[in-house]
């Protein structure tokens, strides 16, 4: 098992809230919201009108000459209206629970059948961009598919918490998850990241996983961002990913786990992508657990019996540094959630803050006692400290994982704005991980500075789609300046 | 008490009366209590340090230091430090003022360090006087914290050893002894080639400045700092590390100037240079190799000084000196890291 150490980065440990129990049940509410453009790809039209009833994994929407995947209802019930952007359906709550048709044999289908199976199944809108099938469902023919990435990272300070979920059950069904992969995508290498902490899942890939020579297996350290798919791609296959590129562009899917457990259930169990497994996660939640939700039911639905009630909480959708902010609570499930986090809103000022010893607070330097003492930390939304100007003191750069300096070309991006020079210090190499942010003690806000000249040099002319490393023609510069 | 004093500031805050002062009672409002405000987008949670704690911290470590200097030379050592913070800080307020921006903190480091690097008999009003040209010249006039070229705190010893000699090579004392001058070890090396026992260097039973004498104390700062993440070992290994080599090295070839590396080490102002001034990020190196040039080229002029020039001690002048080609390194390390881009041709 090859081990992989990211060197930069930033090791998110022990943090309060994690979830840790077995998945629950969310209730199927009265009224689910099917966005028709779920996951990626474009939205496709509806197939059903208002009024008609629908089975539960019943095709819904569907356009095979867009790119995009089918949208699927998950859930049995009456179609309540057909709105621009959505389908929403009044489940019927008295039906029985909904059986699928398995399959025992699907060891003998064929790769194009198994690709048919996983697109009628909803799960090629996974991913930032899709997994390819012969409908359209990716950028890339299944064909050209040369590396498949499958990760099982806890690296952000809230994940999914496989080290509680995957029992037997979970590894059985995930390895037969990578024998569907493999005979799906024959011309593909596949290749798993486990977290070096999942002790278990690893013993089990050594003993009764695919051939190590076929499916490389990576033990990974947890170190913050190693699950995004610009540092898997260069640390497990060692090439550089340029700035604008997605991981399709260069024939590469990247997953988490979960897309093998819904492999295994739309192949082997018949059941189509109806479901997905949220954690929720931080120190907002009452009780911190795994819920199995359908897809299209409301957030508040599932977070509200959780919530707790003293303290007022910001929804964060999947990660608590690069994720987005959940503003409307009646916001639909789709294929993108895999874990809420509610991080209490901390306005209050307190007293005295900066001398506190701080036994549960997270820092990169070591000035808090939480370094010396094994408690869990707590998060919140304060910023912690007054803007003031850069010091230097090269936090960024320690943390930075593509080798960048953030602050300089903060510096220059804000301030000076010479294109040649921060297309010099290599500004379209940063990913955006937000970890810059993170650990500056001024506050300084080093990503969105960063953007702002990449956005500025786009405007200049410069072509994100290219790859401007490691050289940048300067003729077009000239000819934009009138100078040709 | 908490509500009493946040409804005060609450007051102060609103009222025209203190409008002249605003940065004063909001840097005071800040000390007490932390900031209201919450992120606005990812990330949404931030590392606890801020610069208030990061500035603490360099204080705590001087804590030995301080400690020392009281003990050793009494109620003096607590006199200078005073006078340096009111001194300074009056400056500090009266630039904060004028500019409508915030107290800067980066101010509490260097008031506490300043007068650590006199002379323990130094008059009050030179004290005044090389505090508030160090923090005029050294600080404000560029800008403020973040933005000097030179350290504070080392552009206010230069100032006053140049300006006033005769006090600043007289006045010199042994720990535990009234207005009885002694000379440093450094001198001593200098005119006679004695070596006192490095215990006595190393507990701070000779003349030297207020806090550097103390030195178990220093490197206990110090090592506290480096484990902190406050300070960049970098720096500091290579500053001393270059010291050692060069002195090893200078005492083979020049036995007559060059003292052995273990007294080089251990005497004068080198560990507390070091281990608390040479590591200040703002007027060091920001890049990785730079703070390796950067030690290097500190311990190589002190070096120099401490054996070939008429000035017995170096580390002053050798990171005052390295500070004013800390761009320049940071830029060649610049651009060896980042290739300038190349026409395509």
């Amino acid at each position: 098992m090859k081990s992989v150490h990211l060197r930069r980065g930033y090791v998110f440990s022990r943090f309060a809230g994690a979830a840790n129990i077995k998945p629950v049940r969310a209730p199927l509410p009265e009224k689910i919201t099917i966005p028709l453009g779920s996951g990626y790809g474009k939205e496709s039209p509806a197939l059903v009108a208002a009024g008609e009833k629908v089975a539960a994994g019943q095709i819904i929407g569907r356009d095979d000459e867009r790119i995009g995947s089918p949208v699927i209802a998950s859930a049995a019930g009456t179609v309540g209206a057909v709105e621009k952007h959505a389908v929403v359906i009044e489940t019927d709550r008295t039906a029985a629970p909904e059986r699928f048709q398995g399959r025992e044999n699907w060891e003998t289908l064929s790769a194009a059948a198994l690709g048919k199976i996983l697109y009628e199944s909803g799960i090629t809108a996974l991913g930032k961009d899709g997994i390819p099938s012969d409908y359209k469902s990716s950028p890339l023919a299944p064909s050209d598919l040369k590396h498949i990435i499958i990760h099982c990272l806890e690296d952000d300070a809230f994940n999914i918490s496989w080290s509680a979920l995957l029992d037997d059950e979970l590894i059985r069904r995930s390895l037969t998850g990578v024998k569907i992969l493999r005979a799906a995508f024959p011309s593909a290498r596949l290749h798993l990241a486990v977290d070096r902490r999942l002790t278990g899942l690893r013993k089990r890939l050594e003993a009764d996983g695919p051939d190590p020579a076929a499916v490389p297996v990576y033990s990974v350290a947890p170190k913050y961002p190693m699950h995004s798919h610009e540092v898997l791609i260069a640390e497990l296959l060692g090439t550089d990913m340029p700035w604008g590129f997605t991981p399709i562009h260069m024939g590469i899917v990247v997953n988490d786990w979960q897309l093998l457990l819904h492999c295994f259930e739309a192949v082997v169990e018949g059941k189509p992508l109806i479901e997905r497994l949220i954690a929720l996660s931080g120190p907002g939640f009452r009780e911190n657990l795994h819920v199995t939700a359908r897809i299209g039911t409301p957030v508040s639905r599932i977070v509200n019996e959780y919530l707790r009630q003293d303290v007022t909480s910001r929804l964060v959708l999947n990660s608590p540094l690069t994720g987005e902010r959940i503003t409307d609570p009646e916001r639909p499930i789709d294929h993108t959630f895999s874990q809420i986090i509610a991080i209490p809103e901390k306005t209050e000022r307190e007293f005295l803050a900066f001398v506190r010893p701080g036994a549960r607070r997270d820092s990169f330097s070591h000035t808090f006692l939480s370094s010396l003492l094994p408690v869990k930390k707590t998060a919140d939304t304060n910023l912690h400290g007054d803007d003031r100007p850069c010091i230097y003191c090269g936090y960024c750069e320690d943390v930075c994982p593509v080798n960048i300096i953030p602050h300089l070309i903060y510096h220059n991006a804000v301030k000076i704005n010479v294109a040649e020079r921060l297309l010099q210090l290599k500004i379209f190499k940063c990913m955006h991980c937000n970890l810059c942010d993170y650990v500056c003690p001024v506050k300084l806000p080093l990503s969105e500075g960063i953007r702002q000249g990449q956005e500025r040099l786009i405007e200049a002319g410069c072509d994100p789609t290219i790859g401007l490393q490691p050289y940048y023609d300067l003729d077009g510069f000239d000819a934009y300046r009138g100078k040709k | 008490m908490r509500k009493l004093l946040r409804a005060l500031f609450d007051k102060m805050l609103a009222s025209r009366i203190f409008y002249p002062v605003k940065p004063v009672v909001k840097a005071a409002d800040d000390f007490f209590f932390g900031t209201p405000r919450v992120t606005s987008r990812a990330p949404h949670m931030l590392d606890n340090l801020d610069i208030k704690r990061y500035m603490s911290t360099v204080i705590l470590a001087l804590v030995p230091s301080a400690a020392a200097s009281i003990v050793f030379f009494g109620w003096r050592a607590v006199m200078l430090i005073v006078v340096s913070y009111v001194a300074g800080g009056l400056v500090e307020v009266i630039f904060a003022v004028i500019r409508k921006k915030p107290v800067e903190e980066g101010f509490l480091v260097t008031g506490l360090i300043f007068p650590l690097i006199l002379p323990p008999t130094t008059p009050w009003w030179v004290v005044v006087v090389g505090i508030v040209f160090g923090v005029f010249f050294g600080k404000e006039i560029f800008g403020g914290t973040g933005r000097n070229i030179f350290n504070p705190a080392l552009v206010g010893r230069l100032f006053i050893t140049i300006a006033f000699p005769q006090i600043m090579s007289t006045s010199w004392l042994p720990p535990f002894a009234d207005a009885i001058t002694a000379a440093t070890p450094l001198m001593i090396y200098k005119s006679t080639h004695v070596i006192p026992p490095l215990w006595n260097l190393l507990l701070g039973q000779t003349a030297g400045s207020m806090g550097e004498t103390f030195r178990l104390g220093v490197i206990a700062g110090g090592l506290f700092l480096m484990l902190t993440r406050v300070s960049n070992f970098r720096t500091v290994v290579s500053y001393l590390g270059t010291v050692a080599v060069l002195a090893w090295i200078g005492n083979l070839l020049f036995p007559a100037q060059v003292a052995p590396p273990l007294f080089q080490l251990l005497a004068g102002g080198l560990l507390f240079g070091a281990m608390f001034m040479a590591t200040d990020p703002v007027s060091s190196c920001y890049t990785r190799a730079g703070k390796w040039a950067f030690g290097i080229g500190c311990g190589f002029f002190t070096v120099l000084i401490r054996s070939f020039s008429g000035y017995v001690e170096g580390v002053m002048f050798s990171i005052v000196f390295m500070n004013a080609f800390a761009p320049l390194i940071d830029q060649i390390v610049v651009r060896t890291k980042f290739r300038p881009m190349l026409k395509k041709s």
